[in-house]
């Protein structure tokens, strides 16, 4: 299986934040959620991804081409946090003016996406509440003939109905296995829902890159007491963190470590119980 | 290419509508004023529609849509260009309304010269490709949060270049004086040039500006 987009040793220097050699791929037909903190690099990645940020070092491969001309542009749907539009604009100018851009625009498929949406078409953007901007921006990106959809925080400040028919919509899209998506959220149930895979940034690195089943279906948290916790061996363990009245441990096979710690009481980890214990954890 | 241009007029839209109106009036307000005060509406009333440019930045900065447009299929270069090509459309505009205002001064009764009708267009001109020649690359540097200050300072500036080149060509057009066909001329193509110049700094900060 190709790639639709392939990341490798992205580096770029701010003051007070650095994104670390990042890499990791989107293959075709799949979604790729990536994750992490508030700060952890997700858009700073997605940034240089698109070609927004120059960065100091590192390669992005989109649709099998390394430079970003205007042909893989057509095929990238882009949508960010909140607003995208000039607000001044209704859906309907946006659309003649797309016309002009996307040789691949087609109009009926955004009228119908509109629709779908209940999105006034004559609105200006202004009066629309971000769950109807974030839906608007998505109707932009699937109506021309997108291969790869880029979304940064798309879901984040949504009710949960309105998220619901976006990570649906998402679904749909990569039924065509030619159709791929990178979504970074830090709402990672969203994530649990529609990823196939599974990127977690922290501090400008990436934790791990997965199969979001390996991490649902095989990871764990070992729960114990410090007597029961200083008897393990570390070895076993990815992170721990001490709670209040007890040992957190996270192991990459639970049953494994159920079998071999029998008296421990060994239960599946969410993604987000897996990003907490990363970073509010502590190498074994 | 059009397609931006287009989104640059329509993000600009109530304001251009605005600057018609104003003009508008200003146009019939010349049936009432003497023909020297004819210059200066023209001259104001083309500095009217290029202002906009202003608040078509900024619309682009708030909406984050001069973020979003680097992922459209167009290189920066041509982003760039599509600002430039809506500036001098707006231009247009205001030598539109330029020539109404002159038709309705002609209608009033007034006689002018030929001088006198394009003195106005010249100044007009003068102004308004100065200002934006170092205003748009300025607020794409600095960003449009100071956006009406650099717009302000670069309407100083066009007032100092006149100055300048009134004071070089002093020699030429018996002592200082800025009123003088030739400086206004002088100034009128120095400020095109600058345009020009404009169009190539700013692709060059566009192009390693970070969204």
């Amino acid at each position: 299986m190709t790639d639709a987009l392939t990341i490798s040793g992205l580096k770029k220097t701010y003051p007070d934040f650095v994104l670390d050699g990042v890499s990791f791929s989107v293959p075709r037909g799949s979604i790729v959620g990536l994750i992490g903190e508030n700060g952890a690099g997700k858009s700073t990645t997605i940034s240089a991804a698109l070609g927004l940020i120059q960065t100091e070092s590192g390669s992005v491969s989109v649709l099998g081409k390394e430079k970003l001309d205007h042909e893989t542009r057509e095929q990238i749907g882009v949508v960010f946090d909140g607003n995208n539009f000039p607000e001044n604009l209704s859906p309907r100018k946006i659309s003649h003016v797309m016309r002009d851009i996307y040789r691949s625009w087609n109009d009926g498929t955004f009228l119908k996406l509109l629709e779908k949406f209940s999105v006034p078409a004559n609105k200006p953007v202004k009066q629309f509440s971000k769950g109807m901007k974030m839906k608007l921006a998505i109707a932009v990106a699937l109506s021309h003939d997108s291969r790869l959809l880029i979304l940064d925080e798309a879901t984040s400040g949504l009710d949960p109905v309105v998220r619901d028919d976006i990570l649906d919509l998402l679904l749909e899209f990569v039924q065509d296995e030619t159709h791929s998506i990178l979504v970074s959220s830090h709402i990672t149930s969203d994530l649990e829902k529609i990823a196939d895979y599974i990127v977690f940034l922290h501090k400008g690195r990436v934790v791990f890159s997965k199969p979001k089943d390996e991490l649902i279906e095989q990871y764990g948290i070992l729960k114990c007491g410090a007597a029961q916790f200083d008897a393990l061996d570390k070895a076993d363990l990815i992170v721990c963190r001490k709670m209040d009245y007890e040992w957190q441990a996270l192991v990459a096979d639970r049953d494994k470590i159920q079998k071999k710690y029998p008296k421990a009481l060994v239960v599946p980890a969410s993604i987000d119980e897996i990003m907490l214990l990363y970073v509010k954890g502590e190498a074994a | 290419m059009r397609g931006l241009i287009r989104n640059n007029l329509y993000s600009m839209e109530s304001n251009i509508i605005l600057a018609f109106a104003l003009s508008a009036f200003l146009a019939v307000s010349s049936l009432f004023i003497s023909p020297a005060a004819t210059q200066f509406i023209i001259a104001v009333q083309i500095f009217l529609f290029v202002v906009n440019i202003g608040t078509s930045l900024r619309a682009d900065e708030i909406s984050k849509w001069s973020k979003y447009e680097i992922t459209l299929p167009v290189s920066r270069s041509t982003l760039v260009l599509a600002k430039y090509i809506s500036i001098v459309l707006l231009l247009l505009l205001g030598i539109l309304m330029g020539t109404v205002t002159i038709l309705f001064s002609l209608i009033s009764g007034h006689s002018m010269s030929l001088s006198t009708l394009f003195r106005g267009f010249e100044v007009g001109l003068t102004l308004s490709f100065f200002s934006i020649a170092v205003m748009y690359p300025l607020v794409l540097k600095l960003g449009t949060e100071k956006n009406e200050l650099i717009l302000l300072l670069s309407t100083f500036g066009a007032i100092g270049m006149q100055l300048l080149l009134a004071a070089v060509l002093s020699k030429w057009t018996g002592g200082m004086n800025m009123r003088h066909p030739l400086v206004e001329a002088a100034g009128t193509v120095a400020a095109i040039l600058l345009f020009f110049i404009s169009y190539f700094v700013s692709v060059k900060i566009h192009k390693s500006k970070e969204f």
